[in-house]
């Protein structure tokens, strides 16, 4: 699984790439962005100066016409010249007066003014037309006009902002003498506030005295503004350097955000902290999501993305990947459980452990140390029921075989028998006394004399004399049964008749005579015969005298029954050779 | 002599012991603008524009004498416990009727506003001067100057332009100019008077006038000093 490791860490750090350059790719454009609305905004606030400084310039040609139109020049003198200003007069003059201001080509101004050589009103023209006689000298726009300046200003009266302006009225025939002055003046209005932004695309709104006055939109972010105007308002230096003394902020109006800029507005309406602010809407298209938000169907075109490259490398990493699965995981997987299915089916004893490798190999070598285990301890069981079945005791037989003990395997772990020391009960052989029927069970005989010579028949349980049966042919070694299980008399009397002839038709008379004989002795002990089978019982004498044939030396076996704590018990007794 | 002065003199003559009215004159005499002119102040307002000169005439400076007051100090006998007077200063609209009012220590000053606003006046430095609230058309306030020489600088809330000073001094003798710089003091008593002049914010940098009023007119021309330069407070 290395390369596909590596593969798969190649791929992961490609695509961490991608993303990182996916969401770093619009950080550029958007500082490039920020950088051309901030000089958008700075030109759009220059643009507004421009805009207002050329309204204002207009305005002060108009209060010129105003100031040189002969009746005016008349009315004003006149009023100059009387204690009081009456209100025929007032009405007289503000009849030329409004004459004036229809006379007026392009944008008419809203009101306008007359005041004589005293700075009194002479009349009002447009706004608060029965107002007269009040004095407006100490206007610094009134005082300027009165001295002989035409300039513009800008009032904050009754909650609106007024663009004035002023010119002097002078009585130019000899001898020439000021003789007052004429104000004109128009309202702020959200008109003049649209016509202003229009070509710029952006929107503005006036403050004065901590509030809007007028916008040219509904949108409403009084609020940010008003903060970004706050250290305007002590700065000492030029208003014409507002525009570029600070950098844009960003302003707030519900789900939608601004990039705003503000600007100090002049005149006699400073002292009421008049100031504008110009503003555009932020597009959305910043940020990775608003960049993808902004794509185009054709920026998706065969012409303008490399579709086939992308789809090549796609294709291609994904081959590379595919490969190294099927070589590193798929194949060795399948092959190692090919070689567990014909483990599990054919006759195989082990996985090869040759065919796989890396942890695959481990695996195999696991199956194999765990089969190896298990047949150890087949062959451990298999010997132990051989030790229960070996070479016998003290007194030179193989000791009893009993079979209907229960099993009794030794704990040790298996070892090879011991060779058996053979102990043989006459050095004559038996003699084998066909003449009369199979003997039948004898009762109990009385011990054998101890003297006898070159008898080594042990003394011990009480045993009945060999059967004189004629000495059966030597055999030839039987190959050797699959060792018996544990416990013998289980396999007696419940052994099948698969590992012996059951019907009889290989049957051992001298196999037959012993069984006969260990029956009767059953009978005889009062001990249950039912179970008890011949072919078992053969069978079982055939394997052992098989084993003790094996040996060297031993040419035949001598079965005898016996009672062994008042049960019938059978002795193996090799016949050695002479 | 005119008609005023008559009246007044024959006030005084009543009012006086006939000893003091014996050593009393008047004095009189007429600013005398410096050579140079009045300068123009500097501009307390700008548009979008610069202000533009008219091509008819020149441009003139503001007239002064409005803004001057002539006072009489010393004197060899001052009337004692001079009586407090009421003194009436109008409010004609965007202005006051003279933008600088002498008024004698001790004495109260009424405020009638004649114009159509309702500005809110208070004291520069001195809030608890004047009642905190708008004055409407036609209403008026009352204030006193109380004892302290000082200036009091009255702004409108409301308005940059609507401002005016007044000028509380000890002297007895005060006179305001008329249009043309003309002044009188009608009955100045006997014995060495010092003339100073005071302009808009301060007394003008110039030699006070020294002069010895006898028991007739006396005519004094004071020069005043270019460019009206006023003294350090």
């Amino acid at each position: 699984m290395f390369w596909s490791k590596i593969w798969l860490f190649i791929v992961a750090a490609a695509a961490a790439i991608a993303v990182t350059v996916a969401l770093l790719l619009p950080r550029p454009a958007e500082r490039a962005r920020a950088l051309e609305e901030r000089d958008r905004l700075v030109v759009a606030c220059d643009v507004v100066n421009i805009l207002l400084r050329d309204a204002a310039r207009v305005q002060v040609e108009v209060a010129g016409v105003f100031a040189r139109t002969p009746a005016i020049v008349t009315a004003v003198e006149q009023a100059g010249a009387a204690d009081a200003i009456t209100e025929e007069r007032a009405k007289a003059a503000r009849q030329v007066a409004g004459d004036t201001i229809s006379a007026v080509a392009g944008a008419k101004p809203d009101f306008a003014v007359l005041i004589d050589r005293r700075g009194r009103v002479v009349t009002r023209a447009g706004i608060d037309e029965d107002a007269f006689g009040d004095t407006m000298a100490g206007r610094f726009l009134v005082d300027d006009a009165l001295a002989g300046l035409l300039r513009d200003d800008l009032w904050y009266v009754g909650g609106r902002l007024y663009r004035v302006a002023a010119s002097p009225v002078v009585h130019r025939d000899a001898p020439a003498a000021y003789v007052g002055a004429v104000v004109i003046g128009s309202a702020i209005s959200k008109q003049l506030a649209e016509d202003v932004v229009r070509p710029l695309g952006g929107k503005i709104s006036f403050f004065a005295e901590g509030r809007s006055v007028v916008s040219s939109t509904a949108e409403v972010i009084d609020h940010d503004l008003l903060t970004a105007y706050e250290p305007l308002a002590t700065s000492r230096g030029d208003l014409e350097g507002d525009c570029k003394a600070r950098p844009p902020i960003t302003a707030h109006a519900g789900n939608l955000e601004y990039t705003a800029l503000v600007a100090r507005l002049p005149g006699e309406a400073r002292a009421a902290d008049a100031f504008f602010g110009v503003y555009l809407e932020r597009p959305r298209s910043l940020g990775l999501m608003g960049t993808l938000d902004a794509v185009r169907k054709d920026d998706m075109s065969f012409a303008h993305f490399p579709w086939v490259p992308v789809g090549i490398g796609f294709l291609v990493a994904l081959a590379i990947g595919l490969a190294l699965m099927i070589i590193e995981a798929d194949r060795p997987v399948r092959r190692l459980q090919a070689d567990a299915v014909a483990l599990a089916t054919t006759g195989a004893e082990r996985l090869p452990e040759e065919r796989h490798g890396g942890r695959y190999g481990s695996i195999a070598r696991s199956v194999n140390i765990r089969v190896d285990k298990l047949a150890r301890e087949v062959r451990a069981a298999r010997r132990n029921l051989d030790q229960l079945l070996g070479p016998g005791g003290e007194d030179g037989n193989l000791g009893a075989l009993d079979l209907d003990a229960p099993a009794r395997l030794p704990e040790a772990p298996p070892k090879p028998p011991p060779p058996a020391e053979f102990k043989f009960a006459s050095t004559a052989p038996p003699t084998l006394d066909l003449s009369g029927p199979p003997r039948a069970a004898r009762p109990t005989p009385a011990p054998a004399p101890a003297s006898s010579a070159g008898r080594s028949a042990p003394r011990g349980p009480v045993m009945i004399p060999p059967i004189a049966m004629p000495t059966p042919p030597p055999r030839a070694p039987e190959p050797v049964a699959p060792p018996p299980p544990a416990a013998l008399d289980d396999d007696i009397l419940s052994m099948s008749s698969s590992s012996g002839s059951q019907d009889g038709s290989d049957e051992d008379p001298y196999f037959r005579s012993v069984f006969n004989e260990f029956v009767a002795m059953k009978k005889h002990c009062g001990e249950p015969t039912a179970g008890l089978t011949y072919a078992r019982f053969a069978d079982k004498l055939r394997r052992n005298r098989d084993d003790l044939m094996a040996k060297p030396g031993c040419i035949d076996v001598r079965f005898s029954v016996y009672v062994k704590d008042g049960k019938a018990a059978l002795k193996a007794t090799p016949v050695k050779d002479a | 002599m005119q008609p005023r002065t008559l009246v007044t003199l024959a006030l005084l003559a009543v009012a006086v012991p006939p000893a003091t009215v014996a050593q009393a004159g008047p004095v009189e005499g007429k600013l005398v603008p410096p050579p140079q002119g009045f300068p123009r102040p500097p501009a307390r307002s700008r548009g979008f524009l610069e202000p533009i000169e008219n091509p008819h005439l020149p441009v003139r400076a503001p007239d002064p004498w409005p803004s001057m007051a002539i006072v009489l100090e010393g004197g060899a006998a001052v009337p004692p416990a001079v009586p407090a007077t009421q003194v009436t200063w109008d409010l004609l609209g965007d202005s006051f009727a003279r933008p600088l009012i002498a008024v004698r220590i001790g004495s109260e000053l009424k405020i009638r506003n004649l114009g159509r606003g309702t500005p809110m006046l208070t004291a520069v430095g001195e809030p608890a001067l004047i009642a905190k609230k708008p004055i409407n058309p036609t209403g008026e306030i009352v204030l006193n100057v109380g004892t302290e020489p000082r200036v009091i600088e009255i702004v409108d809330e409301t308005t940059p332009h609507l401002r005016g000073r007044v000028l509380v001094t000890a002297a007895s003798q005060l006179a305001l100019p008329d249009a043309s710089g003309k002044f009188v003091f009608a009955d100045v008593p006997s014995g060495a008077w010092t003339l100073r002049v005071f302009y808009a914010t301060g007394w003008l940098d110039r030699v006070d006038d020294k002069l010895t009023v006898e028991a007739r007119r006396l005519t004094i021309n004071p020069a005043l000093p270019p460019g009206l330069t006023v003294k350090a407070p």
